[in-house]
């Protein structure tokens, strides 16, 4: 046990803490062994009855009747066990995928972040079926194989026993060619996979990016780049073809205990201590158990392979979940906004050192720096989508990190600058995260206010058009009028927008900002933006730069104060 | 019989493009048959074995043997791959070749995707019937000859057993039409797992600020669920298929056990003889597997192979051909009468004239949909317009060699892919020639992005895949515009390169680029309107029509799109 999980002492009692959590089917499990062990008993008849129709012994009622039903028998409960060990491994891949989706869903946006999507995919997709065949491959096969082994070599050891014991004895030579080779062909799989990767990372790469190659003029030397990766993989091809190999080495092995099972064998033959049909049936037996340990060496290198996979599943298990319903109810947030002695870094990098900052209440501000000053990431720790490191952020003077989380983002419309939608209509995505009843005329209303309505007229579903995946049918500035109308529709009392209008052309700037005044009339606007039109209009402006604030207040004044502002808002933009 | 011939010629012309390497299937073929033979003799001392013949001569004959026939089992397969692994590889470059040089508007005809997995997987059917065809040969050899054998030990046995094959057929084909199901579903449940996972776990952000943890967990686990169904569906099926195998298996063992010992009772077949039949009926299945199996292959590979080819016949843009350019660096880009519509139907330009003035810097305004990138596209070539002319100085755009036009124009667009390799690589993606550190330097801090850089501790030659989502998206685009300036473009197109920068940044690259194109030709797109004002010339498109042209102050008072703008923006 200790060599699938490395040195680490621990990790084994995590394992079946992760899959106590998980709930395996104990009881499909322990039907599966019972079958399989029952399917091992008719095995070693129908065996025996073949060895007596080789021998020739054909009388039908005691042989070939018998030989026939325990052969139908055979096959029929293989069926069944068949059906059953792929019903556990369904079971437990579903109950994994579902644990660690439960688990990924509550972790910290923190999280999110240090993983790229990709990486999270492929553990819910294909990294936790490692799981399921460990436990049916690994663990619940030593079960069965050794059953099966035990009876096998007691049937032989009613023979003789020192049949038996010649058996064994040749057994070793199996474990080792199977582990030697099993290494070797994962060596070379992981490098078939490996070249296999970077060919279809090269081709997708430059495929999607068509148009750059082509405004480059360089289809000649991206034709140069692919041909490359094809050729390693290629090469790699090649020297896994090699590796059959391995199928005169299994003979060679094969051969040599075929040599000592005949050399122990026949004597008992020659002696008459052994029928003929005895002598069939020994060594059926004899190569049935070469096959079984063949079988699972195979199965154990191959698991011995995905180890990394189980264990990147078990440290997903370990991560701290983001706690959202404990806490006091938001209710209904109202005053200023106040950040006192903010400390934040992000992995190890200093963004805010005491920072302090006084958003004013019921009117709009705009956050205005160069990229890289923290405004993002300053917005993001109002929303607490990060733990401030430390200092306190108040909402007209309550600590906010009394509330829940969950009632806490519910109180406050946030526009992420992604513009995130969903595979989905329009209507569903315009819905998401509402939790009221909205009316028809409602969602036209917000839908006019984002100025997106003409474009849902225009379209013969209407709401009911189909956005694509991640949204990918509509323009950016569509995705950012649907986003804004769906921030509209949560009607809270604080408004925080980063960038959300950067896609848009002038018009559509000009009716967000209408909508914004119109809705937010007496409430609190944050706004993330660097372009002028946006900016000029806003009641407040804070000036970032390098994490610290450089300059806060009514336009007018910071007119004066800040050069920044002064550029971006040119000498004629001032009301 | 008609769909048979299309088949055959189908790959008949499907071969006819590539060299395939004949002598190495003939060399399979040849393996082949030697291995079929050596199998026979496995087989002949197995059963003496079996009968309880253990003299050393049979012992020592059966080794050799085994061994001979598995040294044979491992070159078959790999003077196989070698022989398969060479078409794929030519198959697969001249795929990439043409996919490299589809012309955008077939390009975007095509899912990305599917001509990825052209290369990457559907080729690798390629040799499934060529391969096929020499693998069949000495497969058919080997059933004949286990078929012969067994004729010749004991005849009505054998014609009894050869009576069940077509069962063995008919099972085949029921476990391949199956197969095919159970994967293609199976397929589509992972396929469809996969996109709600990739969709969702990019989302986190979102998912969260809009507390929507619950619902997430619900969908997930919908999504987790319906693969639940397909792999019980496929646990159910799978069995089938085997069941299904098993009854011809339990056939022959009826056939075999009932025939065999009623013949041995009535002394028409020695003690032993079920052995026999036993023994070399293994052989006989196996090549019948073996043929089926190719017989599968070759109609299954037909699917991916007609994808292969479809790809193959499509229109190929030559970047070579055409007139040379002439040099216009100063000269203006004309449209006369431009009428242009999308693959999809969508007319974007209606009866479209303008002309760019040359050497001078030109911003194109409009609302989102206007045409203003589309126009830009069509004077680059990567778009033919449906009728009408696009002009560069005397360069007829569409008669002009394409790698020309390119090499001239210079594009940055609202957001630019980079490719993964160094910093370096990035920025000198254009270049043909070493290009000296002190020009790429020059080009980073053109696009103030120089001091990012060098901050960075590899500084130029750091990966961009480690960096990878480190970069935000203005360093991103700063590097684009680096890329594209180290190029000293003749024309330069900025298609809304500003928006995911700020102002500040923006302006101070802008005024940058001014300077240094002094001269040359520059076309803009953007909404900035003091960023427009700058401009020398000024084109206002709306609903993919002209609106108006001129100057700043001439627009001021001819374009009612225009004046509505500097309202929106207060600018006068």
């Amino acid at each position: 046990m200790e060599r699938v999980f490395g040195k680490d002492k621990g990790s084994m009692g995590r394992f079946f803490r992760m899959l106590q959590k998980a709930g395996l089917p104990y009881l499909w499990i322990i039907a599966y062994i019972a079958i399989t062990a029952l399917l091992a008993n008719v095995g070693i008849s129908v065996t025996e009855y073949t060895a007596e129709l080789f021998a020739g012994n054909v009388n039908f009622g005691t042989v070939v009747f018998p030989f026939l039903i325990f052969t139908l028998i055979s096959q029929m409960i293989g069926s069944i066990s068949g059906i059953m060990s792929n019903l556990c491994v369904a079971r437990i891949d579903r109950n994994v995928r579902r644990m660690i989706w439960r688990k990924i869903v509550k972790l910290p946006l923190g999280y999110y972040e240090r993983n790229t999507p990709k990486e999270m995919i492929s553990r819910i997709t294909t990294d936790i079926t490692t799981i399921s065949q460990l436990i049916m491959q690994v663990f619940v096969a030593i079960l069965t194989s050794a059953y099966s082994l035990i009876i096998t070599l007691k049937k032989i050891g009613s023979y003789d026993q020192k049949l038996m014991i010649a058996l064994i004895a040749v057994l070793p030579l199996n474990f080792i060619i199977a582990f030697v080779m099993g290494k070797m062909r994962f060596g070379v799989l992981d490098l078939v996979n490996e070249k296999n990767a970077e060919l279809t990372q090269t081709i997708a790469e430059r495929t999607n990016n068509l148009l750059l190659v082509k405004s480059y003029g360089k289809e000649e030397q991206e034709f140069q780049t692919g041909q490359k990766k094809m050729v390693g993989l290629y090469k790699s091809t090649i020297l896994d073809s090699w590796l059959g190999l391995a199928t005169p080495m299994y003979a060679l092995v094969g051969a040599m205990q075929f040599i000592v099972i005949v050399m122990v064998g026949r004597n008992f033959y020659a002696s008459g201590a052994l029928s003929l049909a005895q002598w069939i049936a020994y060594y059926g037996f004899a190569m049935n158990i070469v096959n079984l340990l063949t079988a699972y060496c195979g199965y154990w290198t191959s698991f011995k392979g995905s180890q990394g996979a189980t264990k990147r599943v078990a440290q997903i298990m370990e991560e701290i979940e983001e706690d959202i319903e404990t806490g006091e109810e938001a209710g209904c947030l109202h005053g200023e906004i106040e950040l006192k002695d903010i400390d934040f870094s992000y992995e190890e990098k200093p963004i805010f050192e005491k920072l302090n900052l006084k958003i004013p209440a019921g009117r709009v501000t705009a956050l205005i720096g160069p990229s890289g000053s923290g405004k993002t990431t300053l917005l993001n720790l109002v929303e607490r989508l990060y733990p401030v490191q430390g200092g306190m952020i108040s909402f007209g003077g309550e600590d906010i990190s009394k509330y829940s989380l969950k009632s806490f983002r519910n109180a406050i419309s946030y526009v992420t600058q992604e513009s995130t939608l969903f595979a989905g209509t329009i209507r569903d995505n315009i819905l998401f995260g509402v939790k009221r009843e909205v009316a028809d005329e409602e969602l036209e209303r917000v839908c006019e206010d984002a100025c997106i309505m003409d474009f849902i007229r225009e379209q013969p579903e209407g709401f009911m058009m189909d956005v694509g995946e991640n949204g990918e049918k509509l323009s950016g500035g569509q995705k950012q009028r649907l986003a804004f109308a769906r921030a509209l529709l949560k009607q809270s009392d604080y408004l925080f927008m980063d960038e959300a209008t950067a896609a848009m052309d002038i018009r559509g700037k000009d009716q967000v900002w209408k909508s914004v005044k119109y809705h937010m009339k007496g409430k609190t606007t944050l706004m993330v933006a660097h372009d002028r039109q946006t900016v000029q209009k806003a009641d407040y402006i804070v000036v970032m730069q390098n994490g610290r604030i450089v300059c806060q207040g009514e336009p007018e004044k910071v007119y004066v104060e800040n050069a920044y502002f002064r550029e971006l808002i040119g000498s004629e933009g001032q009301d | 019989m008609k769909k048979e011939k299309n088949v055959l010629q189908f790959f008949l012309n499907f071969y006819r493009r590539f060299s395939i390497p004949w002598w190495l299937y003939l060399v399979t073929f040849g393996v082949g048959i030697v291995y079929a033979e050596a199998g026979m003799r496995v087989s002949q001392y197995l059963v003496r074995v079996n009968k309880g013949e253990l003299y050393n001569s049979v012992i020592l004959s059966y080794v050799f043997m085994m061994l001979f026939n598995a040294l044979l089992g491992f070159l078959r397969p790999l003077v196989m791959a070698y022989a398969d692994q060479r078409v794929i590889l030519r198959v697969r470059s001249a795929l990439w070749r043409k996919i490299l040089h589809l012309p955008m508007e077939v390009f975007e005809k095509e899912q990305p995707s599917s001509l990825v997995s052209a290369v990457t997987n559907d080729v690798t059917q390629a040799t499934m019937v060529i391969g096929g065809v020499f693998s069949g040969a000495a497969s058919l050899f080997g059933f004949a000859r286990a078929c012969m054998i067994l004729y010749q030990y004991n005849a009505p046995l054998s014609v009894y057993l050869l009576l069940c094959i077509p069962v063995a057929v008919a099972v085949f084909i029921l476990v391949g039409k199956l197969q095919y199901t159970i994967m293609k579903k199976r397929y589509a449940s992972l396929n469809q797992m996969t996109t709600f996972f990739s969709e969702h776990l990019s989302a986190g952000k979102y998912v969260k600020a809009q507390v929507m943890e619950e619902k997430e967990l619900e969908s997930g686990f919908a999504a987790i669920d319906s693969r639940y169904r397909a792999d019980v569906y496929y646990a159910f099926m799978s069995q089938i298929q085997t069941l299904a195998h098993s009854i011809y298996s339990l056939l022959t063992t009826i056939v075999m056990a009932v025939g065999g010992s009623r013949l041995i009772r009535a002394g028409k077949m020695e003690a032993t003889g079920i052995n026999m039949f036993s023994t070399y009926m293994t052989q006989v299945n196996m090549y019948l597997a073996e043929l089926l199996t190719v017989w599968q292959n070759v109609m299954g590979s037909k699917g991916a192979l007609t994808h292969v080819s479809e790809i193959l016949d499509l229109d190929e843009e030559d970047a070579q051909k055409g007139k040379a350019w002439i040099e216009s660096q100063n000269q203006d880009i004309v449209f006369k009468n431009v009428n242009f519509g999308y693959q999809d139907g969508t007319e974007i330009l209606h009866d479209f004239s303008v002309r760019i003035p040359g050497g001078k810097m030109t911003a194109v305004v409009g609302d989102n949909g206007s045409g203003k990138s589309t126009i830009m596209k069509l004077m680059q070539g990567f778009y033919q317009p449906d009728s009408g002319e696009i002009r560069v100085g005397e360069n007829l755009i569409g008669e002009t060699k394409l790698q020309d036009v390119h090499k001239r124009f210079g594009y940055v667009l609202q957001s630019n892919p980079l490719l993964s390799g160094t910093i370096r690589d990035n920025i000198l993606y254009g270049t043909d020639r070493p290009v000296s550190e002190e020009k790429l330097r020059k080009a980073a801090e053109e696009a103030r992005v120089d001091s990012f850089v060098e901050s960075l501790p590899n500084g130029y030659d750091t990966m961009l895949g480690e960096a990878g989502n480190r970069l935000s998206g203005g360093q991103r685009q700063r590097l684009a515009i680096a890329r594209t300036l180290i190029m000293q473009p003749d024309y330069l197109i900025l298609d809304e390169a500003g928006a995911s920068l700020d102002h500040d940044t923006y302006m101070k690259i802008y005024h940058g680029i001014r300077q240094k194109m002094k001269g040359h030709t520059v076309v803009f797109i953007a909404h900035d309107m003091r960023e427009i004002a700058e401009a020398d010339y000024l084109i206002v498109m709306h609903h993919g029509r002209l609106e108006a042209c001129g100057t700043h102050e001439e627009l001021q008072k001819t374009s009612r799109t225009y004046q509505e703008y500097l309202q929106s923006q207060k600018v006068s």
